[in-house]
Order: structure tokens, then sequence, then C-alpha cells
């Protein structure tokens, strides 16, 4: 394992995240990918801070993981809104608000 | 093992630790009265925070915190700016929270917003950014579906949630290659060409990419319309200008604090969105009906013109920048309350063709609004035209003569929609089927207020340009 390896992981895991919000419709689902993103930048950190630059990357990892807890908390709050007013959480067929 | 602790000046972060508090207690409120408790309170939180930033205490400015956290004389600067927006949209928002049981929360979330702000501006470390920029988001989500009998309000939030939270994905990812490339996630630790440049380029790249989610930079402003529309209309009037201040902020200190290789590209990448952004906001602001659509895309445009600025730092792009942000704020929260005077309850479906007779039924509102709507198309003698002077003599001075040739002629498209509002409020005449709403004497002496502002910016603009010019070194 070398540190290009890991850092590529993390970010075709990026792309594979930012596909699926782009492809996809669900919020759920939406959540879940910016969710996969988040985790991929986790990658990435870990990969640079255990191969080069000792562990202050590792802690930037508990930040975010922290940040995204709480991002998440609000958006299924959010979504569960959505879902309860509007009967469903599918955002392709949600577009009360145009031009 | 020697851990050296990090030193600690607390006395620096006063206005921080009041907004912190006053939002924390606001969420405790209870009983009858606690929607106007609230207000009160978060707006006197917010007034001595600005004041506290406008005339600084011994001790305001300063670093602390080992160096993550810089307040020098142009962060408290902007942190007026942002204090001023969020003091300005919450007088908005009385009318929005009266009837709603949960109506006190409403201003704990504003200044929870404006203290991820405060963390934005004065932050010199990536991550401390990427901190505030959440704090300052999440109550915003909530806040644009406030209004949760509007089910344009629900949509606007999960759109603003979703966009955003990938925008801080991709904040992220750029703090992750940036600390690949230097090493580090502060900004000030660059001043050797970093190892590989094409990584600290790509870092870079996300990361503007990300803020300019948070300025409605084209490509980047598909979801500001929608969540306008549907969030309360105090609520807009904030998303409107306070982030915006809060970003270029953080903007200005990425193309300050980060010269040499890898980074070259940054004034391209602005000089590129700016005119994107001049060139769709102000087209789509033309076919708009909704008039806070139109505000959408006219702030769309306008942030267009702020980022003018950027590639001009090497000369007095920073000083325009700033002055553009002042008379920004006071004229497109000045427009907002005079929707909210105007509204009646019917929010962000508010049509341009609403105001149709204004100068005859409320003609201190319709001049009001005149004097805004001539500001924001930048002409003399309101404070638009000098920000835009101001601006376009920057850009040319640092050599981006197409992108002021463009600008000006845009600037003429707006004419179109700006001043169409004026001929509506003046000359057509009243249908008489809208009952003229009473109340909302907050928003109104609100707008009186900023209309003497926007005025008196266009009157004494050396005067404000050169104290705003003294801040940056």
């Amino acid at each position: 394992m070398s540190l290009m390896a890991v850092v590529f992981t993390g970010i075709l895991l990026f792309a594979v995240g930012a596909a699926g919000f782009v492809l996809r419709g669900n919020a759920l689902v939406l959540l879940l990918c910016i969710e996969i993103m988040l985790n991929a930048v986790n990658l990435v950190l870990a990969g640079f801070s255990r191969y080069l630059y000792g562990t202050e990357g590792q802690v930037f990892i508990f930040v975010i993981m922290a940040a995204g807890a709480a991002a998440a908390a609000v958006g299924l709050a959010v979504v569960a809104a959505l879902r309860r007013r509007l009967g469903t959480a599918d955002m392709n067929r949600i577009n009360a608000l145009k031009g | 093992m020697n851990i050296a602790l990090p030193e600690v000046d607390l006395a620096t972060l006063l206005p921080e630790g009041i907004l912190l508090t006053t939002a924390a207690a606001i969420l405790f409120l209870r009983g009858a009265r606690a929607n106007g408790t609230a207000l009160a309170a978060a707006m006197a939180a917010a007034a001595v925070s600005l004041l506290l930033s406008l005339f600084p205490y011994p001790g305001a400015a300063g670093g602390t915190f080992d160096g993550l956290v810089g307040k020098d004389a142009a962060a408290l600067l902007f942190l007026v700016l942002t204090d001023l927006a969020a003091l300005a949209a919450m007088a908005l928002s009385r009318q929005e929270t009266g009837g709603d049981e949960n109506g006190e929360t409403y201003y704990g979330l504003v200044l929870f917003a404006l203290l991820g702000m405060h963390v934005m501006v004065f932050a010199r470390d990536l991550l401390v950014i990427f901190l505030g920029m959440e704090i300052l988001a999440l109550p915003l989500y909530v806040l644009a579906g406030f209004d949760r009998g509007r089910k344009e309000g629900m949509e606007g939030s999960v759109k603003y949630f979703l966009l955003g939270g990938f925008s801080s994905a991709l904040f992220l990812l750029g703090t992750a290659l940036y600390y690949g490339a230097a090493g580090t996630t502060g900004m000030g630790g660059l001043s050797a060409s970093p190892a590989a440049p094409v990584l600290l380029a790509a870092g870079l790249a996300l990361v503007v990419a990300a803020l300019g989610f948070k300025i409605t930079a084209v490509p980047f402003h598909m979801w500001a319309p929608d969540v306008y529309e549907g969030a309360p209309l105090g609520v807009a009037a904030l998303l409107s200008a306070a982030p915006k201040a809060a970003a270029f902020a953080v903007l200005l200190r990425i193309g300050l604090a980060v010269p040499g290789a890898g980074t070259d590209f940054l004034p391209w990448a602005c000089a590129v969105m700016a005119g994107a952004s001049m060139a769709v906001g102000n087209l789509a602001a033309l076919r708009q009906e909704n008039l806070v659509r139109m505000l959408a895309y006219s702030g769309v445009a306008q942030g267009g013109y702020m980022l003018m600025g950027l590639p001009a730092l090497a000369g007095d792009g920073s000083p325009a920048l700033a002055f553009y942000l002042l008379v920004y704020i006071l004229m497109n929260l000045g427009a907002f309350a005079v929707a909210v005077t105007v509204a009646g309850g019917k929010g962000g479906s508010l049509k341009i063709g609403d105001l149709s007779g204004l100068a005859s039924r409320r003609p201190l509102v319709a001049f009001a609004m005149a004097v805004f709507m001539v500001s924001l198309a930048g002409l003399p003698p309101t404070g638009g035209f000098f920000a835009k002077f101001y601006m376009f003599k920057a850009a040319l001075g640092e050599g981006w003569l197409f992108l002021v040739l463009l600008a000006v002629g845009m600037t003429v498209v707006s004419l179109f929609y700006y001043l169409r509002v004026v001929a509506v409020m003046y000359m057509t005449e009243d249908k008489g089927g809208r009952a003229v709403p009473a109340g909302a004497p907050l928003a109104g002496g609100l707008a009186a207020l900023l209309a003497l502002a926007t005025l008196a910016t266009g009157i004494l603009p050396s005067w404000i340009f050169q104290g705003i010019g003294r801040v940056f070194p």
C-alpha cells in the first residue's frame, strides 16, 4: 500500500459519491452520497497523515465526522419534514419552484 | 513528550462569546412574550457585536489559538458588515415569526448563523473556516424552511441542504488536497514554494468552487432563486447578503495569503466566475415576474461585480470589494425591507406587478424602493454608482479591460429590470384589488434608514472609501 494507492482510492470513492449525487433523485440517497463523499475525504486525509505528515490529519478526521454527524441530523429532520408535507422525497418529482 | 499549550486570549473573542451565549439562552425562552424578547435580545447581541468591531476595544484585534484565529483590521471590517446584514435581516423578520409558536427559535438560529460567519471571517485555517461554514449553514437550512405552511419553503430547504452538503464535501476534499500539498491547513505557512503545485492548485480550485456556492457565483448559483422564494423574506434577505460578506472575506484571505506556484490560476478563475455571474444573473433577472426571484438573480449578478475585485487584488481590489459589499448590504436589504412592508404575508410569492400604483398609495415606501433600484442599477447619485465606479477602476488598473467592458454592458442590461420596478410603481394605476397592509413599522423604518444610508454612501463616497482603504495594508 503506497500513499498514491490510498489517495486515489479516496478520490475514486469521492467520485462515486459525486456521481450518485448527480444521478439519483431520492433525497435520502443524496444524503447518503454526501456521507460517502465526506468519508472519502477522511480516507484521503488519513493517507496523507499516515505517509507524510504525522497525526495532525487524523485529528481532522474527527472534526469532519462530528460536523458530518451534525449535518446529517439537520438533514434527516429537513427531509423527514419534506416527506411528511409532500408525501415523497424524490427530488425529481418535487418541482413547485421553477423559473 | 513536550506539549506547548497554545496561547489563548479569550478577550479577542468577546463578540463571539456574546453571540453564542445569547443564541443559546434564546433557545430556552418560553411563554407568551418569548417572541418579542428573543427579537430584542438577538438584535441587542448583534448590535453589541457590531459596535465592538466598529470601535475596537483594547485587544479586539489579535491572533490567538496558536494562529488558528486572527483578527486584523480587515477581519473587523468584515465582521461589521456581517453584523450589519444580520441586524437588518432580523428587523425584517418580526411579521414572519409572529404567528409561529416557535418564533423565538428563529432569532436564536440567526445568531448561530451569524456566529458561523464570524468564525469564517477571522479563521486563518481552512479546517476552522470549514467549521465556520457549517455553523453558518446548519441554522440556515432550518431557517429556509421555517415557514412550514408553505411547501415551497420545505422544497427550498431540502434543495439548499443537499447542495450545501455537496459544496461542503467539495470544500473538504479541497482542504485535504491542500493539506497533502502543504503539510498544513493553515493559510500562512506557504511562503516557500509547495512540493506539489498541481495538488495545491486542485485543492484551492475545489475550495474556491465551494465558496462560489456561498456567494452564488455562476455556475454554483442554481439554488439561490428557489431557496429565496421558499424562505421567509427575512431569511432571504439574510441569505442574499451576509454569507456573501463572509465568503468574500475568506476569498480575500486566500487570495492574499497564498502567492506563488500552483495559485496563479486564481485570478483567472475569479475573472471567469465574475463574467459568467454578471451575464447569467442579469439575463435571467430580465424575465422574472416574481420580485424575490428577480432579487435573487440580481444578487447573482451583483456577486459577479464584486468578484471583479479578486483579480485586482494587487491594486485597489480589496477596498473596492469591501466598499461594494457595504453598499450592496444597504441597498439589497433595503429592497427586501420594502418587499416586507408591501408583502402583507405573501412572503416569497410577491410579484413585481403587486407593486403597481405603490407611489400613490404609499409614496415614501415607493421612493425608498426607487432609491434602492437606482442604486442596484448603478446610477448616480446613489452608493451603487460609486461602488461600481471604484470596482471598475480597480479592475482597469490591473488590466482587466474585457471584464470591465462586459460589466458595463451587463449594467446597461440590468437597467431594464431595475427601472421596470420603478416604472411599475410610478406609472401604473393602482388596480385597487389588494388591501394595503398596515403593519410592519419596523421594516418600514428600516427601509427609510437604509434609503438614507444608500444616499449617504453616494454623497460621501470618497470619505468612506478612504476609511475602508486604511484597513487594508
